[in-house]
Order: structure tokens, then C-alpha cells, then sequence
């Protein structure tokens, strides 16, 4: 069985964001920390479980960007990932949903893969997208939100739990080849190992160009990014830590919430 | 021009989420002095009835699109069944309310009717006759405005983001509803059961105050802060994020949030969260709101009534010894 597991490499947004002079984008600079989409982490680790629980199982990562996202490519491989794939996307800036699904079909298409793994969603654009447009472009069937699947190898089928809202979760079974979408929550994402390291430090990757064939020009349009602005109502409190907190506390005294 | 919508509505075995009414307001908010068209597909087993009910009641028109496995939302099956409809009726628009599989039908209709699709709007504007969307990046931290070049857009709105009500224009004739009946069924898509997973303890809901953590609290030892800061109020809950319950740090029935539990103190207390939309979801409508958090961009910042900029980790034992003092010597 063949998977293949999408990672994104998303900005770290604990780091202070800038915005690019045209404010279309995030700045980018030889300090700017990156790494992979919290989502993707989850996604992979299923993956590894289902090798490690099945004979016979090879996973690929596959990542699309400029050559920056080659490094999230090797965390994959450091983390147990058979083959590492970098789709080399180079135009700067924000990149739609539409054409990294059609990267990843036009790659997928070709290598027959019995389950593709994405996010649930991406931390920079948070679309949740890109999962469930590969599947319908590989006219493939996908469930998303998953915390738990099981696979059936006999009978080619894959139960899966699907999250919805306020706690309830839907069970469903797919036939294979199927895309999920995967949540947080679902395993325990691991560390890289040792030995795994040193592979994926010396494995080669599997380079490919992006393909701008089967793509129909790009409909949305990003006209700008900014922060958010603040409540108008909020009160942010002044002072040394010591003042801060007696300001808490009479906040809450004043309410009759404290004991 | 008259500007046409499909509305899609989501039924959970033939119970039609309330969320409806948001969506119907939206959509007469999309053309406040034009004619509005609006077409409400409902999905589900059996829901000829309940279509026909709210047609009457809206004035609008409806279809009721009917099959077995349509009793839990089916997006597989609902993106086989919609094109034709949207082909049919032509609309400009086609909207539902956001959540992960509302972005799935968004997204995969997307390419088979080769329609732009943005996910996750909170507002719009009209700009230079082009429709701007608006919506959250960067886990909440930054805001992105979107536009797109064709006449035809699908939608997922955040629930809450539009107040606008819907009121039905009766001075035209009653809304008509239609019925599809589908026949064919999906082999690689085969809805089973839905399982309740939320626990039925109601301390969170019934707490004057939720201290909540979030992924600020770095390490698992820190949940004992929370719970310091917790015992200083009569009548306290201990909340989480879903990262902190993902990390085993908090049980889930403590999981705040979209997919965890909505609860609305007197004082929502936040600690370390930053804020993103699914975790506000389950928490904005709290009497007060305090967040600390030591990065002063953190977007809680946007929905907090007060705020700290401080490291939680040096800044909560102060805030537990001040109250100390004070109780020894009032
Ligand atoms: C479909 C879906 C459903 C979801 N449902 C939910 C849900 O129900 N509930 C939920 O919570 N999330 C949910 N999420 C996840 C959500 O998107 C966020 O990832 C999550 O809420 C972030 O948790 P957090 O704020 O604890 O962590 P982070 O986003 O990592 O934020 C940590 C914050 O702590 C601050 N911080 C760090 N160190 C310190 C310090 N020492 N002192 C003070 N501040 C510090 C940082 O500045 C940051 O703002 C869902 C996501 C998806 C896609
Ligand atoms: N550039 C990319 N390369 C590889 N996978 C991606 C890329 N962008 C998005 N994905 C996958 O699609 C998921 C959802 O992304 P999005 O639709 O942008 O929210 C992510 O969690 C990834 O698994």
C-alpha cells in the first residue's frame, strides 16, 4: 500500500509577523522561522502508525513551494517518511488553494496511491481547501476532520470517524483509494529519530517541476493583507507586573466573582 | 440585474440547523436595494415538509434534495447532486454556513463547476463593483481581504459574523418548494452513525468563571497555576484549548470551542490562547473577557474587554500572591 501525505511549510506564528511593502504578503526575511503546518504533523504521524501496523506500507511526503519548503520535505523523511517529493513552486507570495491541489493531482495522478493524508487545514491561510479539491480533482472520495480510521486492506475500505461541531462525530466508510483530511487530537505526533536523521540528511529528493497544464487561470484574488484591529471596547492594563495584577483583582472584586 | 443565490442548509437526520436563519440574512444582506433571489436547497432523508414549511413561512423558494444516506450531512453526495441545480438556476451566489464539511462541499463544487470559492467570510464590502471579502490568516493574527474576477462565487460564512436578520417580503407571492428525489447511490461514501462524544458533566457551563489554558502555558506543570488562579474565585471551572487537550494536558470535556464546548461565564479568563475563531467560537459571548497573553498582537486581543501583555509564567504566581495579601490583610 502506498501513501502520501501533504505538508505544508507554514511561518511560525509565535514569531512577530511583518507585512511586505505592498502589504500583500508576509516579509520574508533569512530570519524569518519556519516550520511544518501543525496539522501536517498529526496527518504524518497517522501515516507512520498505519506503516508500522501494516506490512509492506511506503509513505511519500509532498510538499509544494519555493526551494525553502525543501527543509519541512526532510523533517518528513527525519520523522520515518520513505521518499521525500518537492514539488518546486517558485512564485513568491500567497499561492491559492486551487493550484497546490493541482500540483498535487497532477503528482498524485500518476503514482497510484491507495490513501492521500492532508491537514485539516493550513495555518497561514486556514482554507481548508486543498484536501477535498485533490480528491475531487482525482474524482477519489474524502472525509475530513478525521480522529481516528481504521483500515480494512481485505476489502480495500477505511472507516473513519469525522468531527463535526460541539463533540459529535460522524462515522463513515470509504472505499480506497480515498483523501483524508486529518485533525489534531488524532495520535501523538513523535520526534524524529536518530537514525532517521542521518537519512534524511543524506537521501536525495524527488524533484519536480510544477506543471501549468491542466490549471484554468487563478479566480481569487489576495488584494491585501493587514492585522486585525483591536475591540474598540478592550482595556489594556498599564504598569508594572504588580499594578497589572491589583487592576485584575479589583476587576474581579468589583464583580463579587472572587472568594 | 436580478442577482440570484443558492443557499444550502444543513439537516442532521431531517433537523435543519438553526443557522439557516443567518444564512438567509446574509443573503438578503448581499443585495440590500436589488431584487433578491434566493433558492434554499435542504438537504436530507426526509425533508419535502420542513422545506415546504420554510418556504411559507420565508416567502422564499426551496428544494428539497431527499435520499437515505443524505441524513447526516453527505458532502460526497451532495457535490454529485448540486452542479446540475447550480447549472439550472445560475446563481451568483452560492453560500453556506462555514464548518469543515461545508468547506468540503465549497471546495470540491470549486472545481467541478469551475467557480471561485473563499472559505471562512466574516465580512464584505463593495468595492469598485467588485464584491471584497474578508476574512482571518495566520491562526487569527493577520486579516486578508479576498476578491474574486467571475460573477459566480461560492461562500462559507462564520457563524456570528452577520447580525443582519432575514424579514420575508410577503407583498409577492409565496415561496414555491421543489423536490429531487435522488436515486443512485454513493458505493465509496456510506454514512454509519453519529456518536455522541460530549460529556454530560455541566460544571463548565454552570462555573461564574472559566479559567482557561491555552498552548502559552508551555508545559504540562502549569496547569497547577490554573489551577491556583482558578481557587480564587467562589465559583470556578478550568478550560483548555483543544492544543492543550490534544496534548493530554486537560481532559477534552474541558476543550473550549467550534468543536468542544460553548460556554458563556460572567468572566472568561484566558490564559496563553490566541484566539483563533474556532476556539472564540465556543467562548465570545461570555460576560467579561480577560485574556494575558505576551504577545500584544495575539488575536484575543480583538474580543477581550481587558487585557495583559505578560508572560503568564512570571505574571500568574504575582497575580495568586497579590490575592494572598490582600485575603490576610483586607
Ligand atoms: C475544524 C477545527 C476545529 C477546531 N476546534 C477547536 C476548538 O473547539 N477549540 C480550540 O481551542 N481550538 C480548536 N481548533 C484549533 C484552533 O484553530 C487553534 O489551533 C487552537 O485554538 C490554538 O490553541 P492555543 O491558543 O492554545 O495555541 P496557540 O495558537 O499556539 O497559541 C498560544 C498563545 O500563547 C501565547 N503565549 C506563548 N507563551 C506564552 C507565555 N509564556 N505567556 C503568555 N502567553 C504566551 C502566544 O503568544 C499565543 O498567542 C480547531 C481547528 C480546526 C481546524
Ligand atoms: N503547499 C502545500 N504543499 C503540500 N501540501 C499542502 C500545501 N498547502 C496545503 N497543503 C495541504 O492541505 C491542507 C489544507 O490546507 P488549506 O486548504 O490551505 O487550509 C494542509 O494541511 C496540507 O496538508
Amino acid at each position: 500500500m502506498k501513501i502520501l501525505v501533504c505538508i505544508k511549510q507554514v511561518v511560525c506564528s509565535e514569531s512577530s509577523l511583518e507585512l511586505n511593502p505592498n502589504g500583500k504578503w508576509i516579509q520574508e526575511t533569512d530570519s524569518t522561522e519556519f516550520r511544518m503546518n501543525r496539522f501536517d504533523e498529526y496527518a504524518l504521524e497517522e501515516a507512520l502508525l498505519i506503516k508500522e501496523a501494516n506490512p509492506g506500507v511506503t509513505i511519500d511526503v509532498v510538499s509544494v513551494g519555493p526551494n525553502r519548503v525543501k527543509d519541512v520535505v526532510k523533517k518528513g523523511l527525519s520523522k520515518g517518511a520513505d521518499n521525500g517529493v518537492h514539488i518546486l513552486y517558485e512564485e513568491s507570495g500567497y499561492c491559492p488553494p486551487r493550484k497546490i491541489a493541482h500540483q498535487i493531482a497532477g503528482y498524485a495522478g500518476k503514482q497510484s496511491y491507495d490513501l492521500i493524508l492532508t491537514g485539516v487545514m493550513a495555518e497561514d491561510d486556514m482554507l481548508c481547501q486543498v484536501g477535498p479539491m485533490t480528491a475531487s480533482l482525482l474524482s477519489i472520495p474524502c472525509a475530513v476532520s478525521v480522529i481516528k480510521e481504521e483500515i480494512d486492506l481485505v476489502n480495500r475500505m477505511i472507516t473513519v470517524q469525522s468531527e463535526m461541531e460541539s463533540g459529535k462525530v460522524e462515522e463513515v466508510i470509504l472505499s480506497l483509494p480515498a483523501l483524508l483530511t486529518i485533525q489534531t487530537g488524532i495520535n501523538q505526533p513523535r520526534y524524529p529519530s536518530l537514525s532517521n536523521i542521518v537519512r534524511a540528511n543524506s537521501q536525495e529528493l524527488i524533484d519536480v517541476q510544477a506543471s501549468f497544464q491542466e490549471e484554468s487561470p487563478d479566480k481569487v484574488t489576495l488584494l491585501s493583507i493587514d492585522y486585525p484591529a483591536k475591540s474598540s471596547k478592550i482595556c489594556i492594563l498599564e504598569g508594572s507586573a504588580e499594578e497589572k495584577a491589583e487592576q485584575l483583582l479589583t476587576i474581579f472584586h468589583n464583580r463579587s466573582l472572587l472568594k | 440585474m436580478h442577482k440570484k443565490q443558492i443557499l444550502i442548509a444543513e439537516t442532521v437526520e431531517n433537523q435543519i440547523s438553526p443557522s439557516y436563519k443567518e444564512l438567509l440574512g446574509f443573503g438578503a444582506s448581499l443585495h440590500p436595494d436589488g431584487e433578491n433571489k434566493i433558492l434554499l436547497i435542504i438537504p436530507g432523508q426526509n425533508v419535502e415538509k420542513l422545506a415546504e414549511q420554510i418556504a411559507i413561512e420565508n416567502n422564499i423558494h426551496t428544494l428539497a434534495i431527499e435520499h437515505e444516506d443524505l441524513r447526516y450531512p453527505n458532502p460526497h453526495l451532495l457535490q454529485k447532486i448540486l452542479p446540475e441545480v447550480i447549472r439550472k438556476y445560475m446563481p451568483s451566489y452560492i453560500c453556506m454556513m462555514h464548518n469543515v464539511r461545508t468547506c468540503q462541499i465549497a471546495a470540491s463544487l470549486s472545481i467541478q463547476i469551475d467557480a471561485p470559492c473563499i472559505t471562512g467570510v466574516e465580512s464584505y464590502e463593495i468595492q469598485k463593483e467588485k464584491s471584497v471579502f474578508t476574512r482571518m490568516m495566520f491562526n487569527g493574527k493577520l486579516i486578508g481581504k479576498t476578491a474574486c474576477k467571475t460573477d459566480q462565487v461560492i461562500l462559507t460564512i462564520i457563524p456570528g459574523a452577520f447580525s443582519g436578520s432575514f424579514t420575508p417580503d410577503h407583498t409577492i407571492q409565496h415561496g414555491k418548494t421543489e423536490i429531487i428525489k435522488i436515486n443512485e447511490t454513493a458505493s465509496e461514501y456510506k454514512p454509519v452513525r453519529i456518536i455522541e462524544t460530549i460529556s454530560k458533566d455541566n460544571r463548565l457551563e454552570e462555573a461564574d468563571v472559566v479559567v482557561s489554558a491555552g498552548m502559552g502555558i508551555e508545559k504540562e506543570e502549569r496547569i497547577d497555576l490554573i489551577r491556583k488562579i482558578a481557587s480564587i474565585f467562589s465559583n470556578a471551572a478550568i478550560g483548555g484549548s483543544r492544543i492543550v487537550c490534544d496534548h493530554g494536558w486537560l481532559p477534552y470535556a474541558c476543550q473550549i470551542g467550534e468543536t468542544g464546548k460553548q460556554v458563556s461565564p460572567k468572566l472568561y479568563f484566558a490564559c496563553g490562547i490566541s484566539g483563533t475563531m474556532q476556539h472564540t467560537a465556543g467562548m465570545k459571548k461570555s460576560g467579561c473577557i480577560v485574556a494575558i497573553n505576551k504577545d500584544p498582537n495575539a488575536p484575543i486581543f480583538s474580543i477581550a474587554d481587558y487585557g495583559v501583555v505578560e508572560d503568564l509564567q512570571s505574571f500568574l504566581p504575582i497575580l495568586a500572591a497579590r490575592y494572598d495579601d490582600r485575603k490576610k490583610n483586607p
